[in-house]
């Protein structure tokens, strides 16, 4: 049974690098996500329909044409991704920045949906009661708008996390599945299904795989009994 | 008095114009008028809520808004507390952090504890808003407006935030506001007898049109006036002096400054304390006074005044007679009455009211 548990080398750092990833992924999304969500939530403008469609694309595109579309833009010869291999010498595609992007673009809808809404639930009456009391616009957002649209910025970030260990199209078409660098949990699950007689390593796998979303997702339900008791209360 | 808001301001919406050109002084002003007659619009544009169509709003002599000049500050600039009709505190925030909001420690010569003091809301400085009860709340807000530095206090329908069996206590604590921090104070309502326990200075809205701006006792000699305010409800008030108190009898004795007049009042179930000398405001209800050509003796009513007719207005099978007594006050009788006894405009008459229908209001 202990035996059935021992991680190789390689299975660990499918591991390590699928953390990694969805860490990072999540943070760098949020500020982008609320910024954007505030905006959407506050503002009309012209075409406003447009830019949602756009932004909520990667939701019901399949990953791997988001990964084609990723690796177009980014690849070498992509017009992103031409300017800095050649320039900085920095290459994305295929590399573990290409699966931070796949995870983030991927991930990017449900964040943004996430703060939007809870944002749109802040009542503006006591934005202006904070704007009465001589708060600045920044002071008004900081101290009143997006302390009470918290639980939809933590379930935001357990989105974006969440999303992440389970990003494999996109993955897989734009950073490739190299071991070590680009390979995650999915990845990793994949290739040894692939093998016959890798059955033990497939289940390990699969097993972190279940253990971590269902990590998130009891977290998720956490935030929002807790949304509904402070709405209650 | 010292002018503190100047205004002259037009806000055009789809069925409703608001049209309003006034200079507001020092002290206590009521706004009143019926629901949705553009009290609240009135009071969102001088915060800067909402920006009026044309026109300008000084307030302390600076010029916050004007059209013409495109000047229209921020909100967080204008100074101005607003303790809205739904109170707003912050739910997030304990009562402490909701008061201490606006509050610049280093430079702000409002003093908190003075503050917490004079509105009793010590006790709940560690609570939630939603753990606090409608006037506790409606009294946090006050304090917060207060702390911000206000230069004015506006308040939305403050008598209708909390229960209605309770909207009364709120207006000692307006009283204690005024006059401890000395902020002037614009209060909406459509409740005239709640303004009028606060303040006599009133300006009358209708139709987002101001339709006078003056003392009440002014204001009853306009019938426009009187149809707009008889509706709420109203009632007199007569600025009296004690110059006796018998407590074992329950009973004060007031005259005025020019001594022609003396009433005698019930001392309970008034709470405050009553002294010889103190000014008193001294309430009754139109309906609860009878008018009679000559002194009447044989009769148990007390209170017997001489006054003059200025005007009598009629509406509804009432007559409105507005008698002056040395300050004008409102006496309702039928109209049957009034033709019967030909009470019109110089007649000579005594207006006769029980003690029990008199109420102490508070010392100024």
């Amino acid at each position: 049974m202990s035996e059935l548990f021992t991680y190789s080398a390689s299975e660990w750092s499918a591991i390590r690098l699928s953390l990694l990833v969805a860490i990072i992924c999540a943070i760098i999304i949020l500020p982008i996500a609320i910024l954007i969500g505030w905006f959407l939530a506050r503002k009309d403008f012209y075409g406003k329909s447009i830019v949602e469609g756009i932004l909520h694309l990667p939701l019901v595109l399949p990953p791997i044409t988001t990964g084609y579309l990723l690796l177009i833009v980014f690849g070498n010869n992509g017009f992103i991704g031409s300017f800095l291999h050649e320039k900085l010498g920095i290459q994305i595609a295929f590399s573990f920045y290409a699966a931070v992007i796949a995870a983030i673009v991927v991930s990017f809808p449900l964040v943004t949906r996430s703060i939007r809404l809870s944002i749109e639930l802040v009542d503006k009456k006591l934005e202006q009661a904070a704007q009465t009391l001589g708060a600045s616009f920044l002071r008004v957002f900081f101290t009143v708008t997006l302390p009470l649209a918290m639980p939809g910025v933590i379930s935001g970030f357990i989105l974006a996390f969440a999303r992440s260990l389970g990003e494999f199209g996109a993955t897989i078409s734009f950073a490739g599945n190299i071991e070590g660098e680009t390979q995650t949990l999915p990845l990793a699950i994949f290739s040894e299904m692939q093998i016959p007689g890798q059955e033990a390593s497939t289940f390990r796998l699969v097993f972190v795989s279940v253990l971590l979303s269902l990590i998130a997702m009891i977290g998720a339900e956490i935030v929002n009994k807790r949304i509904l008791k402070n709405k209650a209360g | 008095m010292k002018s503190v808001l100047e205004l002259n301001i037009k806000l055009i919406r789809k069925d409703f114009l608001l049209d309003i050109q006034t200079t507001i002084s020092e002290g206590i002003t009521g706004i009143f008028g019926p629901s949705g007659h553009g009290k609240t619009s009135l009071l969102d544009s001088i915060a800067g809520l909402t920006r009026p169509d044309s026109g300008y709003i000084n307030i302390n002599g600076k010029q916050v808004f004007n059209s013409e000049e495109r000047i229209n500050d921020k909100v967080q600039s204008r100074k101005i507390g607003y303790v809205f009709q739904d109170v707003r505190l912050f739910p997030h925030l304990s009562i402490e952090k909701n008061l201490k909001y606006g509050w610049n420690r280093k430079v702000s010569n409002i003093d908190f504890d003075e503050v917490i003091g004079t509105l009793q809301i010590r006790h709940l400085l560690n609570k939630k808003p939603e753990f606090c009860s409608g006037g506790e709340k409606q009294r946090v807000a006050i304090g917060r407006a207060i702390l911000s530095g206000s230069q004015i206090l506006l308040m939305d329908e403050p008598f209708s935030a909390v229960d209605v069996r309770l909207r009364k206590d709120i207006i000692p604590f307006l009283n204690a506001v005024y006059q401890k921090f000395n902020i002037p104070l614009l209060i909406v309502s459509h409740d005239l007898p709640d303004l009028l326990s606060l303040t006599e200075n009133l300006l009358l809205l209708k139709d987002g049109k101001l339709l006078a701006h003056d003392k009440f006792h002014n204001l009853i000699l306009n019938e426009k006036n009187l149809d707009v305010m008889h509706e709420s409800g109203w009632f007199n008030i007569l600025h009296l002096n004690v110059f006796a108190y018998l407590p074992a009898k329950n009973m004060v004795l007031l005259n005025n400054k020019s001594d022609n007049l003396q009433i005698q009042v019930l001392s309970e179930p008034f709470k405050g304390n009553i002294e010889v000398g103190n000014e008193i405001k001294v309430l009754i209800k139109p309906e609860n006074i009878a008018l009679a050509k000559e002194q009447v003796s044989n009769i148990s009513v007390r209170n017997q005044i001489p006054g003059v007719i200025k005007k009598v207005f009629l509406k509804d099978g009432l007559a409105f007679c507005i008698v002056d007594i040395g300050e004008n006050i409102i006496v309702e009788v039928t109209e049957a009455s009034q033709k019967n006894m030909k009470l019109i405009q110089g007649e000579e008459v005594f207006c006769l009211f029980k003690s029990t229908a008199a109420k102490i209001l508070t010392f100024n």
